[in-house]
């Protein structure tokens, strides 16, 4: 992936003339590359400082963060509890919206998810170095989003203590499952994308693990990151073959990251209800997982990234280049709502058109109206390059794309269900409380999970980034680095 | 007794100063070279002559021995094993299984890919390395890269060795030893098999019991377990003291006709059977007699199912001349009140349907004793 | 054989099928004539557009490795001028193959409710507003770029930088517009929202395989020194990445539709698969998907330049398989396969290697103006 050897400079363009206006030009200031790692750093002080972060008593202010999110994680488990004792009853699902806030969570969670893979996996592919820093914390995301996704089809079933009924195992009363479902075929896609994240996290951990296995202080990490290094010591060998299935697994992943939001889209789109059936629906689905996911990660990289003194690993053109992505997602979200609005039209279908109307113009217009809002107008502010590096606009932006994301959900599900073919089963749809603690419990535990990985695991994928500092200590100069080559 | 030597170990401050360091030793005789260092630094494989990674072939035989056993199981669970007619889509209607072929295929693929190269390709976990003894492998990991000559066939000239390196800009030689145990371990293969065999031991167990105790534990009563009477029930409500209410006097069900439904007193000798002969009640009968009659009576109406051999009493042979000669409604009188140790089936199946067995017996009788000319 | 006795081989088979086509429409019917202009039309225009897409997908993303092999996508962009004759003649085909011009149109009430969209002043405007920006964009892309040769002002890499995202919004418009206009409203009760995706995916396939065969015929007529076979792995990459996205897009499409099974859509998948045309749905699933995916699969397949070669040329003409099974069945059931169809393959096909010869003459072989050519061909895989 890295040269030891650097390409020579582009010959300096500086102070040229031009036949066009004839004025002595310099070399225009946009087309200069900040390096990707700044400040005074090496190899071994960026494996202190990930040690540090990891060892380091941390500030009052995260003890007081995990109390309240572990607060509030055992809250949504107490109603997740509450709601399978007492009865779905307890929530607002009902006949015509028989799809609720378990399905809006699990949908917005397998999209955060997707930050991860996405930034890891196709940007290592595309062979972006800027993914490095970057690219652990990000896959840490993804576990942590699959973890609370999970747990919200397990609980819809509605006899959460069946969960091998989802899979094809022999049994006496000679059953398979239904391989012609989108649910099932949801089943093997979100089991293999968290089974899969968990092995790709792991396997970057390795030579990190092995960095560190010596140098913490506590014993128990010592015993536990020396187990988990599996005696890994940095043989040549043992690089190719680890980088060669790093790629397999990029290759393989990025299918898969693909294939997974294409899938959960399709329990929505293989159906026939309006303003589910529509063919863009798995591309869409896929890129609003990206959306999401991308504007979670700018979220949790404004908070840490001066909190843990990360700035000269995860520099201002790694927000930058993260906001820009977000800038661009949102505008292919924004084809895709007007594709979908177009084609409900053009279909010429009266319930199609109908429902599309009734996003925006509806009894619950707020919902659609506020996706547009969040998705497609607010993210365009990222047009102008200082905001992309203003940390109260990255912040606003990503909070609202996060929002619009789960109102984007609610907007399909809910909105989409009330009003089906048959008017006489219109229905409406009111949350209740156990379904707001059940949301705001899967925020805590995707919360305190994140915190306790900020502040006991190594966050930077050290191996990677050292590669950066080696190649930023050989040519200092900044400027014209090839970092795309 | 000296430890054997595992090799010289020098560091490199840079990845290029390893680089530059490579063709150097090798030039003064030195072949067996290994190198280690913080991060993948490229253009040592061919400086080291490292073969390529076979990773790549392994991963793609296994995906696709993953893609057709995943593709092969959907298409024998969906249309062998439990063909279920969903959404008026055919059998096979193969466009809805590929997407739980892709993630299959891929399930194996990473797996795979992570696992072959931790354990066939890197021989990993391997905590018996003599480079985990050394005492520069901490810096290793963290920043500098090392250059080891390993001894060859004939031994490894130390001195000569450490020169070498020096000469090479090496810095911070050491010696590093081979721990003896790490000889007298077992092969590898051996051990692989242990850990297979092991793995599928536990695997094997596991889902047996998964099998065994998921299925009947159930945490949940689920909907027995609800506000209802039983049929038997008491209950304080009415003064009948019971849950269920009898009938006023004198009710009887919608098709009740009382003699012909518990049968006639008579021996049946008056009635004749009312239903025509066809198709669809010759079909009727043999559904109703396949279900009542052919556990004793045989489908062929022989008198020797399966209960033959381990019930005392011998069905009636309905083939037999004794049968065939008597009338319907003889037959239906059997039917309605019991006949020896056959019960009486007027409770379990409808008049209608006692006629269309016979019916059908009749048939069965014509079947296995057909004159000449119906098989012209 | 020189290029010269090339270049009028090619005008007399241009000659030759030029007759062909005259003939078609007045022995073989307008239908016939109309189904197949369309055919090239749309093939062309995904050729043109796909090549433009790359060129500022380059500037938009900022990579290096591509700017030597730039000139060889801005070149093949060259064909958009010479699309606007193309789609002028286009026009005429209107009253003739257009389900939703013909009498009964306004008999049918899902026609009738579109008609607001699917009238003849409006989609002519819709189309003249498509290749206005075509042309524009090409002007401002290509020229732009070519004038940078002799100017060697790095600010014109700042002004395309700030243009490609323009151009991107412009592309995603206008390509579904054209998907929609001129290829599925021949069925213009059919709809599906992908369908612009869909032919973006196709287009910027075949113009991946275009810039690979013009890269890879400079290189060995030693106009492209500099350009490696690590270049060229990378362009191979980059198709087989997109062989899989127009399959993920095209089977997303077709999985939704067989599952959802609505009559209003599945009519249009039934044309497609009755018949003979069954086999040229298989030989298409196959060969613009499996092929080229399994003969790009492994490292050492992108770096063979003989494989890279057929694999390209195979690509194109499944992406003109793929053009033929999307708009040839509007003729009606079969396979619409003849001396018409060869006659238009043999004017068109001679006609476009005359104009992107021509074209490869446009400006230096490598955009020698842009700043970053040398970081560009100092590229080499990891």
């Amino acid at each position: 992936m890295y040269r030891a050897t650097e390409l020579p400079p582009a010959p300096a363009p500086a102070r040229r003339r031009t036949s066009r206006g004839g004025a002595p030009q310099t070399f225009p200031s946009s087309l200069r590359v900040e390096p990707l790692v700044q400040g005074d750093t090496s190899l071994g002080k960026l494996d202190d400082h990930v040690r540090d972060l990891s060892e380091a008593k941390p500030p009052r202010s995260w003890y007081v963060a995990l109390v309240i999110t572990s607060l509030a994680g055992l809250v949504g488990l107490a109603s997740v509890g509450f709601m399978i004792y007492e009865g779905i009853g307890t929530m607002g699902n009902n006949v015509p919206v028989v799809w609720g806030f378990l399905i809006i969570n699990f949908v917005f969670w397998v999209g955060i998810g997707h930050a991860g893979t996405l930034i890891s996996v196709i940007l290592y592919l595309f062979r972006q170095k800027w993914r490095n820093a970057i690219s652990r914390t990000a896959e840490a995301v993804t576990v942590f989003a699959f973890v609370c996704a999970m747990m919200f089809p397990a609980v819809h079933v509605g006899r959460p203590w069946l969960p091998h009924w989802l899979f094809p195992y022999p049994n006496e009363r000679g059953l398979w499952v239904n391989f012609r479902s989108p649910l099932i075929w949801d089943v093997f896609a979100v089991v293999t994308y968290f089974s899969v994240s968990v092995m790709f996290w792991y396997l970057g951990l390795i030579p990190d693990f092995a960095s560190l296995r010596s140098r913490v202080k506590s014993r128990v990490k010592r015993a536990v990151f020396g187990f988990m290094s599996l005696g890994w010591v940095g043989n040549a060998r043992q690089w190719l073959h680890y980088e060669k299935a790093y790629l397999l697994l990029a290759g393989l992943t990025t299918t898969l990251a693909l294939s997974v939001h294409s899938i959960v889209s399709m329990d929505f789109a293989s159906s026939m209800v309006p303003g589910w059936h529509m063919t863009i629906f798995p591309p869409y689905f896929v890129v609003g997982a990206a959306f999401s996911g991308f504007a979670g990660v700018v979220l949790v990289f404004a908070f840490i990234r001066t909190a843990m003194r990360l700035e000269n690993y995860i520099t201002e053109r790694h927000m930058d280049l993260l906001n820009k992505t977000v800038l661009f997602l949102s505008c292919v979200m924004a084809y895709a709502y007007l594709m979908e609005g177009f084609t409900a039209w053009f279909s010429s279908n009266t319930f199609d058109r109908y429902i599309f109307a009734n996003y925006v113009f509806g009894d619950q217009w707020w919902a659609g109206s506020l996706t547009i809002f969040f998705n497609c107008i607010l993210p365009q502010l990222l047009w102008v390059p200082r905001f992309r590096r203003s940390v109260p606009i990255m912040v606003l932006v990503s909070a609202g794309v996060t929002l619009g994301m789960w109102l984007e959900r609610y907007t399909i599900i809910v909105l989409s269900l009330h009003r089906d073919y048959l008017p006489a089963t219109w229905g409406t749809y009111l949350p209740t409380p156990i379904d707001f603690a059940i949301l705001l419990g899967s925020v805590g535990i995707f919360l305190t999970l994140l915190l306790l990985f900020l502040r006991k695991m190594p966050i930077i994928a050290t191996w990677e980034v050292k590669s950066d500092i080696a190649h930023h200590q050989a040519h200092p100069s900044g400027g014209l680095e090839a970092e795309h080559a | 007794m000296l430890e054997p030597l595992f090799g010289v170990l020098a560091l490199f401050p840079t990845a290029d100063d390893l680089l530059k360091a490579i063709p150097e030793v090798k030039k003064r005789g030195f072949t067996k070279l290994e190198a280690y260092t913080p991060y993948p630094v490229h253009g040592i494989d061919e400086a080291l002559d490292l073969p390529k990674s076979k990773l790549g072939v392994l991963v793609f035989l296994m995906a696709s021995l993953g893609a057709i056993s995943m593709f092969l199981f959907e298409w024998w669970t969906s249309t062998v094993s439990y063909p279920l007619l969903t959404a008026g889509k055919a059998y096979n209607g193969w466009p809805a299984w590929v997407p739980p072929m892709l993630e299959g295929t891929i399930l194996v693929g990473t797996f795979t890919a992570a696992l072959g190269m931790l354990f066939v390709f890197n021989r990993l976990p391997f905590f018996g390395n003599p480079m985990l003894r050394s005492k520069a492998i901490d810096r290793i990991t963290r920043e500098k890269f090392a250059l080891v000559i390993r001894p060859g066939a004939g031994g490894l000239d130390t001195g000569g060795a450490i020169a070498a390196l020096k000469a090479a800009g090496g810095e911070d030689i050491e010696v590093v030893q081979a721990p003896r145990y790490s000889k007298a371990g077992l092969a590898w293969w051996s051990k692989a098999i242990g850990a297979v065999g092991a793995a599928c031991v536990v695997a094997g167990y596991g889902t047996a019991w998964v099998i065994r105790t998921f299925p009947t534990t159930r945490p949940m009563v689920e909907m027995e377990d609800q506000p209802r009477l039983d049929a038997q029930a008491a209950d304080t409500f009415f003064a009948s003291g019971r849950g269920m209410q009898l009938p006023p006097d004198g009710t009887v069900p919608r098709t009740f006709m009382p003699i012909l439904a518990a049968g006639p007193g008579d021996g049946g000798k008056a009635l004749m059977n009312p239903l025509p002969v066809t198709d669809s009640v010759l079909e009727r009968g043999r559904t109703q007699f396949d279900i009542h009659c052919a556990v004793c009576h045989d489908r062929l109406g022989t008198g020797k199912a399966w209960l033959d051999s381990t019930y005392k009493a011998q069905p009636t042979d309905l083939q037999s001349s004794t049968v065939r000669d008597a009338s319907d409604g003889y037959l239906y009188w059997v039917i309605s009140r019991g006949f020896a140790s056959m019960p009486a089936y007027a409770a379990d199946i409808s008049p209608d349907d006692r006629w269309a067995i016979i019916r059908y017996v009749r048939a069965l009788q014509r079947s296995q004793d057909a004159p000449m000319r119906d098989v012209k | 054989m020189s290029a010269a006795s090339v270049r009028r081989g090619l005008w007399a088979l241009a000659a030759l099928g030029g007759g062909g086509v005259a003939a078609t429409y007045f022995l073989a019917g307008a239908q016939r004539f109309w189904v197949n202009w369309l055919l090239w039309f749309v093939f062309g225009t995904c050729l043109a557009l796909g090549a433009l897409f790359l060129v500022a997908l380059q500037h938009m993303t900022g990579a290096r490795w591509s700017v030597p092999l730039r000139r060889a996508a801005e070149r093949i962009g060259a064909l958009t001028p010479w699309l606007v004759p193309v789609a002028i003649v286009a026009l005429f085909s209107l009253p003739v193959v257009f389900s939703w011009t013909q009498p009964d149109a306004a008999s049918l009430t899902p026609l009738v409710l579109k008609e607001h969209w699917l009238n003849r002043p409006f989609f002519i405007i819709r189309l003249a507003v498509c290749v206005t920006l075509w042309v524009v964009s090409y002007v401002v892309l290509v020229r732009g770029s070519v004038r940078q040769d002799e100017t060697k002002d790095p600010h014109a890499t700042v002004r395309l930088r700030r243009f490609s995202p323009v151009f991107m919004i412009l592309l995603a418009l206008t390509i579904t517009d054209f998907a929609f206009d001129w290829v599925s409203s021949l069925e213009a009760t059919w709809y599906s929202d992908i369908f612009g995706v869909y032919l973006f995916a196709g287009a910027v396939t075949t113009a991946i395989a275009a810039v690979l065969l013009a890269v890879m015929h400079l290189q060995r007529a030693g106009r492209l020194p500099g350009v490696t076979r690590d270049h060229v792995y990378n362009l191979g990459g980059l198709l087989f990445g997109f062989t899989i996205f127009w399959a993920y897009i095209a089977f997303s499409q077709y999985l939704l539709q067989w599952y959802a099974d609505l009559p209003e859509e599945v009519f249009w998948f039934q044309q497609r698969l009755s018949g003979a045309m069954e086999y040229v749905f298989i030989v298409l699933g196959v060969g613009h998907f499996f092929v080229p995916f399994l003969a790009l699969m492994s490292r050492d397949d992108k770096k063979s330049w003989t494989r890279l070669r057929w694999v390209a040329v195979w690509v194109i003409f499944m992406e003109f398989v793929d053009v033929f099974w999307l708009i040839s069945p509007v003729l009606g059931p079969g396979i619409h396969l003849g001396w018409p169809e060869l006659s238009f393959a043999a004017f068109f096909v001679p006609a476009g290697l005359l104009v992107l010869g021509r074209a490869m003459r446009l400006g230096d072989d490598m955009p020698t103006g842009d700043p970053f050519l040398q970081a560009g061909l100092d590229f080499h895989l990891p």
